[in-house]
């Protein structure tokens, strides 16, 4: 076993093992939690910092006990798991997850035979991602239509199993979209031929196999399928408010300000959390058997070539594939209502897809460590990958300008779009930011919560303790995202993205 | 096929439309008394199980399926080794398949012509007439109506009968009525209940305009008698007459004008041959998880059937409530219709859910929210946290846990949390590491279990 320091170290102790590496970027060196293969990397700005290490310093003065883990500390128990290569990085918008912290990049090499997959660096929603559909109109075309435009998306989302279901399914059609991603939407003709080409993976993860999926993913999936989801997943009708690169943005077929779009957020939602928790369940036991230790039991994960880590990476692609099988069929209604309110066809419309991309997802990808090339599983939570010019896994139309990138900011703040760059694929496996994320904590005096435990035999019913958190009152507070523009700008300015468009909201629609 | 639907509520309805869709090739009957059915409309998905809708009443005539026939009639009797459905003046019904949704009779506290017996929408504009007059009323119960009306009575002193210690419980305990409480006191707009927005009938104010009429909580009795005086006989001059007073078994009396019986219902089985197996609590006509009854080619859904214990998902219980009227219509229409394969309901009788208003505030309950079926478990093994933000939107939720994993929830407010709980409480993750920091308000859930 490591040395493990003989009780919870200070504030201060914990800040000798995190060093400033440029305006942007921080490391955490091996030693600040047990077993650390490689380093820690996180990219914030000074905007963004403080609200790193106020989480950490309340989890020195909480003395660790309970509750949520830093998001520094899960990026370091990141580094310390088997056959972790270069370094565990954290993106400007991370923040404390399952397992893993939201916003962590960490890549395994299969060549390895103790390197795991771990659900935890994938995340519940698998597949969780954000697209871009682009349109011939101009803000002012909006006028006066904006509100029937958001009813139209409002009467055509789904609303689950039911008559009211625009795009019916059955068991047979989960079993083919699982397997088939937007292959199977375009078999139904719920998707556009040349969607497919500005997908990550063409919208079809090729290992998926539904056998893999139990049961209760199943039927936590059926009747979700093509729906939007609560939460944090909308559809958005955008304009540009500003192109920071024409030549790039002109290639996505984005030509001006106020130009109309649609993003859309959503993901695999039930099903993608039944895949995780499945797999959470049967790694525990793989664990044991194969004598894996890790810092936090969250970060539970199998030998990639175990069983348990084969059947999870077949399951997540069809996880993967439903996602992309929900986020076509919610372009399919958008296309609708658009066509609708506008009286045009989507194709005149001109509503073709910029680019979809995945935030909760791991692929087997090439890339080179210390001057080799090596085959690595790459997880990506709350990240986005971001391909530079001239890979080959980027469209053709893509090749000068580099992967697009879609951040969604939380809902209702402005998004951006971006383009993958040679020095993330060289630091960060072409990986950047996914979105605002949020702040734990922006004022430190209600940190000082005291949970009080209180005994009180509520009911007869057995319901033993009680425990309160003091009643407070809720700000309403902007300054508790970490902004958009803040987290977007970090990454910029670390060269790992490069801006291109700016865009606004100007209606919402969830589900 | 001949498929015949008995029942024009929402079970019924949604049972037949629902088959309708699933079987154009099968002939479908809908029998109902009366010429205005209830549908559904406005349905909201809040998350994979919780969904708000509106009921609407429809003329029988304008279900536009067109496999689809309405038959105005009473069902008098079945005949199951003919499979046949009687019809009250002659003339019958054959099926193949025949699915009861006939509802279910509220329990009548006293019979008299100053209880009202307060179920659905049925009663509200009865209520809201009476109302107007009134000075004292008796609210006897303690479920989703009586909560809501509670609040919803203005103007008027109410007595309200609790048989239990605590307001509510057979929704949520006195924890999310502070809150609710709280709410009211500011005068907020009334919500709709149980279901459909039917306290938007009742008078906002009362004869006495907004001020509002003392609320006298009577818990842990009952009502031993109604005892109804003669208007105006033998009263002496000058003091106020009263119709009806209520004898409560704590030795107190009240003097009332109207007695309003929420006590909850009894199903319409007594019709039925005895073949089908009912349940001896409450009458109700037992299926099993996939709806049957005990004869086969029969299925019953809605308030006219009881759910067998055996056949109930740990997480999950029977309500009589409008939204498991619409699921078990909607899911009974796929038995009817030949079986719902493997998939069958997914997961809508997994995990208890209703959405409903109090005080103009959203109420999601999700699991054994009240630590329903779960008297057996060590008290040691159960934990519950809280907490409650104040402000312009105020926010309750309550989470309730059984070793570690998370088995029922109180979502009042908009706290946007409904999905993240279901999901949380469907993934049966162990949830004790993190202890009440799963309830910190500044961290974002949803995010951590992105």
């Amino acid at each position: 076993m490591p040395a493990v320091p003989a009780g919870p170290r200070t504030y201060e102790e914990e800040l000798e093992f995190i060093e400033q590496v440029s305006d942007v970027e921080w490391c955490v060196r091996p030693g600040f939690v047990p077993g650390m293969n490689v380093p820690g990397v996180f990219y914030v700005n000074a905007a963004l910092r403080e609200l790193i290490f106020e989480e950490l310093q309340i989890f020195a003065q909480r003395a660790q006990h309970g509750g949520f883990l830093p998001a520094v500390k899960q990026v370091a128990n990141v580094a310390a798991l088997p056959g972790i290569v270069q370094r565990s990085i954290a993106l400007p918008d991370m923040h404390s997850g399952y397992g893993f912290a939201i916003g962590n990049v960490a890549a395994f090499d299969m060549a390895d035979p103790r390197a795991v997959v771990s659900p935890g660096g994938v995340g519940f929603d698998i597949n969780c991602g954000v697209r871009l559909i682009r349109t011939n109109l101009s803000e002012a075309d909006l006028e006066g239509r904006k509100e029937a435009l958001a009813q139209a998306l409002f009467d055509h989302i789904p609303v689950g199993v039911g008559s009211q279901g625009i795009i019916p399914t059955t068991a047979a059609d989960l079993e083919a979209a699982l397997e088939m991603g937007m292959d199977w939407s375009l078999r139904e003709g719920y998707a556009w031929a040349e969607d497919k080409e500005h997908c990550e993976e063409y919208g079809r993860m090729l290992g998926a196999d539904p056998t893999k999926v139990s049961l209760r993913a199943k039927k936590r999936g059926l009747p979700q399928m093509g729906t939007l989801g609560a939460g944090n997943h909308y559809a958005e009708i955008q304009v540009v408010e500003h192109v920071f690169d024409a030549a790039a943005a002109r290639k996505m077929g984005i030509n001006r300000v106020g130009q109309v779009c649609v993003m859309i957020h959503s993901g695999s939602r039930g099903l993608g959390h039944q895949v995780a928790t499945d797999a959470l369940t049967a790694m525990e036991r793989a664990m044991a058997r194969d004598g894996i230790h890790v810092n936090d039991r969250q970060l539970a994960c199998a030998r990639i070539n175990s069983q348990e880590g084969q059947d999870y990476l077949a399951a997540m692609a069809c996880a993967a594939n439903y996602a992309w099988v929900n986020r076509a069929s919610m372009t399919f209604l958008c296309r609708q209502a658009f066509a609708k309110v506008f009286g045009r066809s989507p194709a005149e419309l001109d509503m073709h897809l910029v680019y979809d991309v995945s935030h909760n997802i791991a692929k087997v990808e090439q890339h080179m460590v210390d001057g080799e090339l090596k085959q690595l599983l790459v997880h990506r939570k709350g990240s986005t990958r971001a391909f530079p010019p001239h890979h080959p896994l980027i469209p053709v139309d893509y090749q000068l300008t580099g992967q697009p990138v879609l951040i969604g900011g939380t809902m209702g703040t402005h998004s951006y779009v971006l383009t993958g760059t040679a020095k993330g694929m060289a630091e960060t496996f072409g990986s950047t930011c996914h979105g605002a994320g949020r702040a734990r904590s922006r004022n430190s005096s209600r940190r000082q919560l005291n949970y009080q435990e209180v005994l009180d035999s509520l009911k007869a019913k057995g319901i033993a303790i009680r425990v309160a958190s003091p009643k407070l009152v809720m700000e309403e507070a902007p300054e508790s995202y970490k902004d958009v523009s803040a987290v977007v700008d970090t990454c910029h300015q670390a060269g790992i993205s490069k801006k291109a468009v700016r865009l606004r909201p100007v209606a919402v629609i969830k589900g | 096929m001949r498929c015949v639907v008995v029942g024009g509520g929402i079970a019924g309805v949604c049972c037949a439309e629902e088959l309708c869709r699933l079987r154009p090739d099968y002939s479908v009957t809908l029998v109902s008394e009366d010429r205005t059915l209830k549908g559904v409309t406005n349905v909201v998905q809040l998350s994979q199980s919780v969904e708000e809708f509106d009921v609407v009443e429809r003329d029988l005539t304008t279900l536009p399926q067109r496999n689809l026939r309405v038959v105005q009639a009473r069902a008098a009797g079945l005949d199951l080794d003919a499979r046949e459905l009687r019809l009250q003046g002659g003339g019958g019904l054959p099926y193949d398949r025949l699915c009861l949704c006939v509802g279910a009779t509220p329990r009548r506290l006293a019979e008299g012509p100053n209880v009202l017996v307060l179920r659905d929408c049925d009663s509200v504009a009865s209520l809201a007439a009476r109302l107007n007059t009134a000075r004292q009323v008796a609210l006897v119960g303690n479920g989703g109506i009586a909560l809501e009306l509670a609040h919803a009575l203005r103007g008027v002193e109410v007595v309200w009968v609790v048989r239990h210690g605590q307001i509510g419980d057979s929704f949520f305990d006195l924890d999310a009525a502070e809150v609710e409480g709280a709410r009211d006191e500011h005068g907020e707009r009334y919500g709709h209940a149980v279901g459909p927005r039917w306290a938007h009938a009742l008078p906002a104010g009362g004869p006495g305009g907004d001020a509002g009429g003392r609320l006298t909580l009577e818990r842990d009795c009952e009502v031993v008698r109604v005892v109804y005086l003669h208007t105006g006989s033998g009263c002496a001059q000058g003091t106020p007459v009263w119709p009806a007073r209520l004898d409560l078994s704590n030795g107190r009396s009240y003097s009332v004008d109207l007695v309003i019986s929420a006590i909850g219902v009894d199903a319409r089985s007594a019709w039925l041959p005895l073949q089908l197996e009912r349940c001896e609590d409450d009458g109700g006509i037992l299926v099993d998880e996939e709806l049957r009854t005990s004869v086969p080619g029969v299925w019953a859904a809605g308030d006219c059937c009881t759910v067998r214990a055996e056949a109930q998902a740990p997480l999950w219980f029977q309500m009589r409530l409008w939204t498991q009227a619409r699921q078990m219509g909607l899911y009974a229409a796929q038995g009817l219709a030949g079986g719902g394969g493997m998939l069958g309901a997914g997961l809508t009788f997994e995990l208890f859910s209703h959405a409903t208003r109090f005080a103009g505030l959203k109420v999601v309950l999700l699991g054994l929210y009240n630590g329903q079926k779960l008297d057996a478990e060590p008290a040691c093994d159960l934990i519950s946290y809280s907490r409650a933000t104040e402000g312009d939107q105020p926010t309750f939720v309550r989470v309730l846990l059984l070793r570690g994993r998370m088995v029922g929830a109180v979502l009042v407010g908009e706290t946007e949390l409904e999905e993240t709980f279901e999901n949380l409480i469907l993934d049966r993750l162990d949830l004790s590491g993190f202890g009440p920091a799963l309830l910190d308000p500044d961290v974002e859930l949803d995010h951590v279990f992105d």
